[in-house]
């Protein structure tokens, strides 16, 4: 509908080539993978948060559907990977459905509290069912993604598929931002009476979005599981979800940019402040503090504001 | 057009309307009115579906539409405005106009994704800069509401709702807020769109307004009809001055 800006995806891309080419340092590599996942999960919650104002505080469930789908039917059932890739998801999207049509009736704190709820029963799911999870010590033997003979064990090969999933993604985003759903979202979070009485589908919106969200979040576990070869609850946790709220928030809430941005930057942090580990969660919720009083637009739109004011 | 019969909405305890009935004109204005607290809203809300009625019937153009969700009741040609402006602020007024248009001409987000679906956005700007030039904003069309004084951003709202070719067009206080050259602008405008053949219903409390306008007038108290007719037939209605001015002054 509006026109495409490639601006962000030429610099995703040129940082990505620039990374892949420019860094030898494998822990680093693991790094930059590691901080797409975590961008294309803050995108993904921005689009539920930013753009319908859908408040989820469990997308931290969603990620270990995913992860433990994958997991689960490679390891124990001999699945393909890249089979995993198709089923995690529907399964996400299906546990998704089932559970936001009842709480997607529910507003605000309300809604956020159930989210919050739904990710603490699966939390305590993974940590519970031993046989199929594993329990507290975690599902191990998760061998590598392959297809057509090509196997991406390695850090490097595996940047090189994460960076190309992410790059997809970020067009894909883009055409997402770019489209009439954009504003069919904007125009559900600002009113949904309004949406209603001009015809729009809210409940039925809302459900589709938070379960395709969900369907995305769980992809990108199944790359986490086959990244990392072992998973175990505490990478799915209320923290994680946390996390990817502070991200979006800061990143810019309403800019699928912002998700990216957001993510990348408190990325650093943990590598930048390694002493300070035990403080993460403070710091994360000191930049928020001032994110939300002092550039509400998040970073993304700060620099949107400066770059419109400068034109 | 619009056929009421009996309706009755409860809350609770609380009986918000009771055995409403009329109907409206064919052609015209008619406008709702009464003192805070007499259930206009509530009507509008029963008659668009966001309430359901406890007893009774809303009829349009002769099919039943009680007790349907607001989506469908728009597909049937009923618009509505609201007493509060809806326009995203971080959107052009251009952009605000798409509201109007996808919830009736729904198209095909994969079309819409791999940008197949040109010819809809074509139908669609045509059709948004007919109504936004119908009402006089176009000059506005690229400007963000911050930016737009309030007169012109009520008319935007009325542009938007007949984005969709409504029969019948419903609005909740379209000239609260507004000052004289405004609310002369917005009448203006109104009586435009009725030429065009939409039916308006109206919540108003700007007896001015009404009386320069409104071909039928309905009056409710306390959940019911105390009074309906013409506007001088109503001005003259004892039932109705008593609940605007108090026994005392009647």
């Amino acid at each position: 509908m509006r026109k495409l800006n490639p601006t962000f995806f030429i610099i995703c891309t040129l940082a990505v080539v620039g990374i892949g080419f420019g860094v030898y340092n494998e822990y680093y590599i693991g790094v930059a993978s590691l901080m797409m996942i975590n961008a294309l999960n803050t995108a993904a919650l921005n689009v539920l948060l930013g753009y319908t104002g859908i408040i989820s505080i469990g997308q931290a469930a969603f990620f270990g559907i995913g992860a433990y789908v994958a997991a689960y039917f490679s390891v124990n059932l001999g699945v393909p990977p890249v089979l995993t890739l198709i089923i995690a998801p529907v399964v996400a999207f299906a546990v998704a459905w089932v559970i936001g049509y009842p709480v997607l009736k529910l507003h605000g704190h309300y809604l956020a509290m159930a989210t919050l709820g739904f990710g603490m029963i699966v939390y305590i799911f993974m940590n519970e069912f031993y046989d199929i999870t594993g329990g507290p010590s975690g599902f191990m033997g998760i061998g590598s993604f392959h297809i057509f003979g090509l196997n991406f064990g390695t850090e490097k090969s595996f940047y090189i598929l994460m960076s190309g999933f992410f790059l997809l993604s970020v067009f894909l985003y883009e055409v997402f931002d770019k489209s009439f759903l954009h504003y069919k979202l904007k125009f559900i979070k600002s009113s949904e009476s309004a949406c209603r009485s001009y015809g729009i589908d809210v409940a039925r919106t809302k459900l589709l979005v938070f379960s395709s969200m969900a369907a995305i979040t769980a992809l990108n576990g199944v790359f986490y599981t086959y990244y990392t070869h072992f998973i175990s609850p505490v990478s799915f946790s209320f923290k994680y979800s946390i996390s990817l709220i502070c991200m979006a928030i800061v990143g810019g809430l309403g800019h699928i940019t912002g998700g990216i941005i957001g993510a990348v930057f408190l990325g650093f942090i943990p590598e930048v402040f390694a002493t300070f580990d035990d403080f993460e969660m403070i710091i994360y919720g000191g930049l928020l503090a001032v994110v939300i009083m002092f550039f509400p637009g998040g970073i993304a739109g700060t620099l949107k504001k400066l770059v419109k004011k400068n034109a | 057009m619009l056929d009421i019969n009996n309706i009755g909405v409860s809350f609770g305890g609380v009986r918000a309307l009771n055995e409403v009935s009329f109907t409206t004109p064919d052609k015209g204005i008619t406008a709702l009115i009464g003192p805070n607290g007499a259930g206009k809203t509530t009507l509008f809300n029963a008659i668009t579906g966001f309430v359901t009625p406890t007893d009774g019937t809303v009829s349009f153009s002769g099919e039943n539409i009680t007790g349907k969700v607001p989506e469908d009741v728009f597909m049937y040609g009923i618009s509505r405005t609201f007493q509060n402006l809806n326009i995203i602020p971080e959107l052009n007024l251009r952009q605000n106009m798409y509201l109007g248009f996808i919830g009736k001409e729904k198209p095909s987000p994969l079309k819409s994704i791999a940008g197949l679906n040109r010819s809809y956005w074509k139908d669609a700007e045509k059709r948004i800069d007919e109504c936004m030039d119908f009402v006089n904003v176009t000059e506005y069309a690229e400007m963000t509401p911050d930016s737009i004084p309030y007169g012109v951003l009520k008319n935007f709202e009325l542009a938007r709702a007949i984005l969709s070719n409504p029969k019948m067009l419903l609005l909740d206080e379209p000239a609260a807020g507004l000052n004289l050259n405004e609310k002369e602008n917005l009448a203006a405008m109104v009586k435009k769109i009725v030429g065009q053949g939409v039916n308006i219903l109206m919540v108003e409390h700007d007896m001015q307004f009404i009386s320069s306008l409104a071909d039928y007038v309905i009056c409710l108290n306390f959940g019911e009809v105390i009074g309906k007719g013409t506007y001088k037939e109503v001005r003259e209605n004892k039932e109705v001055l008593r609940a605007y001015l108090g026994d005392d002054e009647v």
